[in-house]
């Protein structure tokens, strides 16, 4: 399939509309749109185990080889190439939308409640480098970032960061605030500190060795690594700050794409374009402005857990977030641009320089431990990693709508507290972060929790007049939207054992979240004796007009126990404001 | 089909047939469990992709950007790199060998090493026949102080120099070309009292030649002039030239600056060794300040230079040290020293926007004027240029510039690889 955009602008944008809401309200439409989740020549929607929760992508799979990427060919793949190799919604999730726990993301802060302490140990299973002499064992060469690796007295390893001196404790500060944050909302992250270096404490191991200017190598010595560290700056009791980050377990096996799959990995089946936590990343991304979670700061480990041995995919190196740009403060560019955007080059040459984009006008606060963050020009659809990014170009609505909402539980208490264990010395600059993060959060959940309709939270309840399905609407309840006008309900029965649908009476409306379950909707039973019926419920809203695109909700009749078995967002609408996905109006 | 199967060896037969045996109940079960469980699905079409796994591949691109990401290729290899050779526009296209050591002995380069020595070596040679060999070597921080001493030698062929006679009204029929060959040695001491103002002092022995140019398009200079009238043409000396130095630099960036200033003077002693003839004393000063309008994004960067000589009577000052503009620098429309007299005074002005984050684009005008005496300076001889320019980089430092540039006389398109002062 080709990649290309359809783009819908002036008076063919209302055309457009009506006539998406009307194929959204179309079963055959909605069949359509299904199959491909359900599998080619796949008929049945659901089967007795959905909801899934968990992926089972762990089982045992054979040695695989490393994966070593390059940073320049992936740059020019996806700045120049063909980008994302698959097209569609995501694929790996659950027939309620969710992502279930894989060896790519656990289910944490979006599906349940974390104490801001919980929050804040993130993905630690114990301290930091212990005191005492730390072995110097080498010094990786890949990323930009001043960094050695060390052993501690217990044997752990760990790669030691340094934060450039014109910018202290920047890079170690929105790393460490960063992994948290992503382990919160559910990914693979490793343990980060930051630690107390103590150079009189430094040994190196024997057998190290560095390359000379000459291209030779020769054993590291002890003064080497003062080299390195001569610059830092000194705490009073002459120990450096820096950043630990604890070596993963299992063997590294290299990164990951954004796209495809690894052929030696049996495990690895969607696409990774088609995976709606890697899809939603753009999301966190641009909250956090990391704009460079690309292919290289990825990492696959192979693990062997539980007698299982299989790969589990990290998030790392978090060095170029919020205001840091890994060893400089940020580029204002950054989010803002791709590295390559030949029509504003253009734009940028003829104007004369009169164009100015709005984030050159940015008067950043002039804190050296801030960098350049900030949260005015700030626009969530607009963001944008240094390059193309196929996962996130892939992004839809309801990618995006399942990101925001867990942007949404971060709270302000959880934020200042994140920032508070970055230990910046500067009180100034750690209110101003906390803030910008507060009000960049608050940007991200306004702009993508109400780019599609947002009910959720459907559950079904008995009544004095017999079983209701009840919602709520996220986007109000993160104080984004008013209240919802009201709703347009039309019930359909499904049989799961052809998967085709057909309307049952006429389209109802509802005033308050609460509809009564028709229960003559529901269809004849599947092989596991189970019935389905589903509503289609549009939101009518003031403000936003394309919430009457309707959610689907199925429900499955079990044992006379109704129960919520499906979801469907609609996704006609934009989720992104470039490189939109075949279909996508704007 | 058949004869496919003919050249199968029997023993792969029994294997594969055995395999089928063995696979389809599996394959029946995992077929089974598809149908009944979302989970069972899955776990079918792991087994299936089981049956067929590949090691990665990577394109025959990818694994050479690979070895270049890894292997830290900044087109150098073991401090050897390309030399272009330095040479004067209109010296053609450069090219030759360069090595360059930092922190000689040392496998770290560290900025603040006591005694820190770096080597530079050239060697190079142009389509016009120019060359250089060049040898430098830098003392840095000495005994840990923010001293450093400095020796270096350079012999250079630069077989096609253009000049077009004295003064602000020499003409552009009357180009002509020599030969100026000729070897330099010399040692200076910087003293840096802080952080961007730097104290020097050289000092340094020229042995300079001049000849017959070999540019056959145009005539050789002693036939279009009276060789008597280029002071030093027909017999040149040794010359012993001392220098002191003075820089105050605070410029963010000092390859791709974007606010702040440059200033420097320095003062050369030219003492005639051998004839007596050519003594003689010169001045340069330059300027440059850039100032954001009102960011970093838009700048006007201003430069000034000036360069006066002065000799005592009797004494004459070499053409060939004798101030000169036109070319990379000043007077950008114009080709190099397309004027040259006793002293100089130029000055430019650059609207610089950054077009893109590794293209600055400029709109530049430059004006200046050669002179034989400072009273002859008269407004209505200034020469103007003007002009755009286009300034790649990264988001650190200065890579290469093409300044395209006009004047009466023509267009003359300028690529560089230093910033443009």
């Amino acid at each position: 399939m080709a990649s290309r955009q359809l783009v819908i602008r002036g008076w063919l944008k209302p055309v457009a509309f009506a006539l998406a809401i009307a194929a959204a309200w179309t079963p055959a439409t909605v069949t359509a749109q299904r199959a491909e989740r359900a599998g080619a020549g796949e008929a049945r929607r659901f089967y007795p185990d959905d909801p899934l929760w968990r992926d089972d992508d762990q089982r045992d799979i054979p040695p695989v080889a490393k994966l070593e990427l390059s940073q320049s060919y992936d740059f020019l793949e996806n700045t120049f190439g063909k980008g994302a190799r698959s097209i569609g919604p995501a694929l790996n999730v659950n027939t309620l939308g969710e992502v279930p726990d894989s060896s790519w993301f656990t289910n944490r802060l979006g599906v349940r409640d974390m104490t801001i302490d919980e929050v804040l140990r993130g993905p630690d299973t114990g301290g930091g480098p212990a005191p005492g002499p730390w072995e110097v064992i080498g010094r990786p060469g890949s990323g930009i970032t001043p960094k050695f690796t060390i052993r501690d007295t217990r044997g752990a390893v760990f790669i030691i960061k340094l934060d450039p001196d014109a910018i202290p404790e920047l890079p170690s500060s929105v790393e460490l605030i960063a992994t948290k944050i992503f382990h919160a909302i559910g990914y693979h992250v490793p343990e980060d500190f930051i630690a107390a270096l103590d150079p009189r404490q430094l040994r190196v191991a024997p057998g190290i060795t560095l390359k000379t200017g000459g291209g030779k190598r020769r054993p590291l010595r002890l003064e080497d690594v003062q080299v390195w560290l001569k610059r830092q700056p000194r705490r009073p009791d002459g120990t450096i700050r820096v950043l630990a980050s604890r070596f993963v377990p299992g063997k590294v096996v290299g990164s990951f794409r954004f796209t495809g799959t690894r052929p030696d990995d049996a495990n690895d089946i969607y696409p990774h374009e088609r995976r709606r936590e890697l899809r939603g990343l753009r999301v966190f991304a641009a909250w956090l402005n990391h704009d460079d979670a690309r292919s290289l700061n990825s990492l696959d480990a192979y693990v062997e857990e539980g007698g299982r041995r299989y790969i589990r995919h990290y998030l790392q190196d978090f060095g170029s977030t919020l205001g840091s740009g890994s060893i400089s403060a940020q580029q204002p560019r950054a989010g803002n641009e791709y590295r390559v955007e030949s029509d504003k080059l253009v734009k940028g040459l003829l104007s004369l320089g009169l164009w100015q984009r709005p984030w050159m006008r940015v008067d950043y606060a002039d804190l050296p431990s801030l960098g350049n963050i900030e949260a005015d020009v700030f626009e969530p659809g607009a963001w944008k990693p240094e390059y193309p990014h196929p996962a996130f170009d892939q992004m839809d609505a309801a990618d995006a709508f399942w990101a925001a909402r867990i942007v949404s539980r971060f709270t302000d208490g959880m934020i200042r507290s994140l920032v508070e264990i970055g230990r910046l010395s500067d009180p100034d600059a750690e209110r101003h972060l906390a803030d910008v993060i507060i009000r960049r959060r608050d940007k991200v959940v306004a702009h993508w929790i109400t780019a599609t309709n947002p009910l959720d939270q459907f559950e079904v309840r008995q009544s004095a007049h017999g079983p209701v399905l009840t919602f709520r609407n996220a986007a109000a309840r993160a104080g984004v939207a008013a209240p919802d006008s009201g709703y347009r309900v039309q019930w359909s029965m499904l049989n799961n054992t052809t998967g085709t649908e057909s309307v049952v009476g006429d389209a109802g409306a509802a005033g308050e979240p609460v509809i009564p379950v028709l229960e003559q909707a529901f269809g004849p039973a599947d092989a596991a004796g189970d019935r389905y019926a589903v509503a289609s419920i549009g939101t009518l809203h003031r403000d936003h007009r394309h919430w009457l695109q309707p959610v689907r909700v199925t429900l499955r009749l079990r044992d006379d126990r109704i129960d919520v078995a499906g979801l469907e967002r609609p996704v006609m609408r934009a989720a992104s404001e470039t490189r939109l996905p075949i279909g996508a109006v704007r | 089909m058949a004869s496919l199967l003919e050249r199968i060896p029997p023993h792969t037969l029994l294997g594969l047939a055995l395999a089928i045996t063995l696979a389809v109940p599996a394959a029946a079960q995992d077929g089974a469990a598809a149908g009944q469980t979302r989970a069972g699905g899955l776990a079918a079409e792991r087994e299936a992709k089981s049956q067929n796994l590949a090691p990665p591949s990577r394109s025959w691109l990818e694994r050479t950007l690979y070895w270049y990401d890894s292997h830290d290729a900044k087109f150098q290899w073991r401090g050897m790199h390309y030399g272009g050779g330095s040479f004067p526009n209109g010296a053609g296209f450069g090219y030759g060998i360069g090595f360059t050591r930092r922190a000689l002995g040392s496998a770290l380069v560290d900025p603040d090493q006591p005694n820190r020595i770096d080597v530079d070596l050239l060697a190079a040679r142009s389509t016009r026949g120019y060359q250089r060999l060049a040898a430098r070597l830098d003392l840095l921080n000495a005994a840990g102080t923010p001293v450093d001493f400095t020796v270096r030698w350079q012999d250079y062929r630069l077989p096609q120099e253009d000049f077009h006679g004295f003064g602000p009204h020499s003409q552009e029929g009357n180009r002509t070309n020599y030969r100026l060959d000729g070897s330099e040695a010399g040692a200076g001491v910087r003293w840096r009292p802080s952080e961007g103002a730097a104290l020097g002092g050289t000092l340094s022995v020229l042995t300079p030649s001049l000849g017959r140019g070999t540019d056959h398009r145009y005539p050789a200079t002693e036939d279009a002039f009276e060789p008597s009238t280029l002071p030093g043409f027909e017999t040149l000396s040794t010359f012993i030239r001392s220098d002191l130095s003075i820089a105050f630099d605070w410029r963010d960036s000092a390859t791709h600056p974007r606010r702040g200033g440059h200033y420097r003077a320095t003062a050369s002693a030219y003492n005639d060794h051998n004839l007596g003839r050519y003594d003689f004393r010169r001045l340069d000063v330059a300027v440059q300040q850039i100032l954001p309008l009102p960011n970093a994004y838009r700048r006007l960067e201003v430069r000034a230079t000036a360069a006066f000589t002065d000799a005592a009577n009797g004494q004459r000052v070499p053409l060939i040290y004798q101030p000169a503009l036109g070319g990379a620098h000043t007077l950008r429309g114009y080709r190099d020293a397309r004027f040259r007299d006793r002293h100089s005074v130029s000055m430019s002005a650059e609207y610089q926007w950054e077009a893109w984050w590794a293209l600055d684009a400029a709109l530049f005008v430059d004006a200046g004027q050669v002179m034989p005496r400072l009273r002859d300076f008269t407004a209505k001889d200034v020469e103007v240029t003007y002009g755009v320019g286009f300034r790649m980089h990264s988001d650190t430092a200065f890579l290469a510039r093409l300044d395209l540039a006009f004047s009466r006389e023509g267009f003359v398109p300028l690529l560089g690889f230093q910033y443009g002062f």
